[in-house]
């Protein structure tokens, strides 16, 4: 992560390792503690490559239920907050394929905007600049989409992020700071409309 | 402290953002940021990006509880699907069993005539053919190995 050798701080993450041997085994409480601890950064993901919070539930409860069904399959190669994205982008990325193959949503939908150019109604209304950072965040392409939410929203260093995208972690460095270049750009552009 | 380049400041930003830098390095890339107006304005973007985190809404873990609380289900097939599979596996098992028998018997005529020679006269002949090795029909299948046997079909 970073080249002078400085330290981060772990998160703190009491007892995840018995509750993932009991929601293995199968207890419900377990199993509902890590959805609650998780489901921000499940649907996130989903979200950020379906661009549409329905499709994005959808995803994020396909996610989840299959990922706590299947935790025999989690040998503790990655984290296991890794291994659950890569579950949750996988359900994102199924429903994109359904939606293509059902012509109801060219694949554009991951390859360009989601929402399209903001109409002047829209910029009034989104004055905040949260809300605008993310309603940029959702215009760039996929991959420096990805690596922008996954480094940013979910603190995921780079070599995580290229396992998950399936890129190396010089190309993961890489899409992180294209994308942040290209939304500085679009909000400089977002500030001169 | 260690001054910083703005590319390993702009690294760190996201960890910054997190609150999860230690004291040390929190406090080099702040000294950084009070100097240098490009990675400062970064720093405001990354922050702004953290903060539009989508949320998940209302409701969606209480569904999630409710999803895994019903029993998992078994893609739906076509009502036609079923009869055409057990007919296709019943055609497959019954080829196969013949292409097998066939096959056995062929290289059994050869050791058949060495079995023979070997046999006293007078002994039934069914003592002296070696063991048939054939394949299972499908009235040998448990319900358990014929599912198996569909799904290998499918697949």
């Amino acid at each position: 992560m970073s080249t002078i050798g400085l330290h981060v701080v772990a998160p703190s993450e009491p007892d995840e390792g018995s509750l993932i041997a009991r929601a293995r085994a199968g207890e419900r409480d377990a199993q509902e503690a890590l959805i609650g601890r998780y489901l921000k950064d499940v649907y996130g993901v989903t979200y950020r490559v379906l661009g549409e919070a329905d499709l994005a539930e959808d995803a994020a409860q396909d996610a989840l239920v299959n990922a706590l069904r299947g935790m025999h399959r989690f040998r503790g190669d990655s984290s296991f907050r890794t291994w659950l994205l890569r579950i949750a982008l996988n359900a994102a990325r199924s429903v994109v394929r359904k939606r293509a193959r059902r012509r109801e949503v060219a694949l554009a939908i991951v390859e360009n905007t989601p929402n399209g150019e903001p109409d002047a109604a829209k910029r009034a209304v989104v004055r905040d600049e949260a809300a605008r950072a993310g309603r940029m965040v959702d215009r760039l392409p996929p991959k420096q989409r990805m690596a922008v939410a996954l480094r940013v929203n979910h603190g995921l260093g780079y070599a995580e992020i290229a396992k998950l995208l399936d890129c190396t972690e010089g190309a993961a460095r890489v899409n992180y700071h294209l994308g942040i270049k290209r939304l500085r750009e679009l909000l400089h552009e977002d500030d001169d409309v | 402290m260690k001054t910083m380049t703005c590319e390993s400041v702009r690294d760190l930003l996201p960890e910054l953002a997190a609150a999860t830098l230690d004291t040390g390095s929190r406090a080099a890339v702040e000294v950084h940021l009070a100097r240098c107006a490009e990675c400062a304005a970064e720093q405001a973007l990354v922050a702004a990006i953290r903060a539009a985190a989508p949320e998940p809404p209302a409701g969606l873990g209480a569904r999630i509880n409710l999803a895994l609380d019903r029993p998992a289900t078994v893609p739906p097939r076509a009502t036609w699907a079923r009869p055409v599979a057990i007919a296709a596996t019943a055609a497959f098992a019954l080829l196969t069993g013949g292409l097998l028998i066939r096959s056995q018997q062929r290289t059994t005529d050869v050791a058949d005539a060495d079995v023979v020679a070997a046999v006293p006269v007078g002994w039934p002949a069914v003592q002296a053919a070696p063991m048939l090795r054939v394949a299972p029909t499908l009235h040998d299948l448990s319900m358990e190995e014929l599912e198996s046997l569909l799904a290998e079909l499918d697949s």
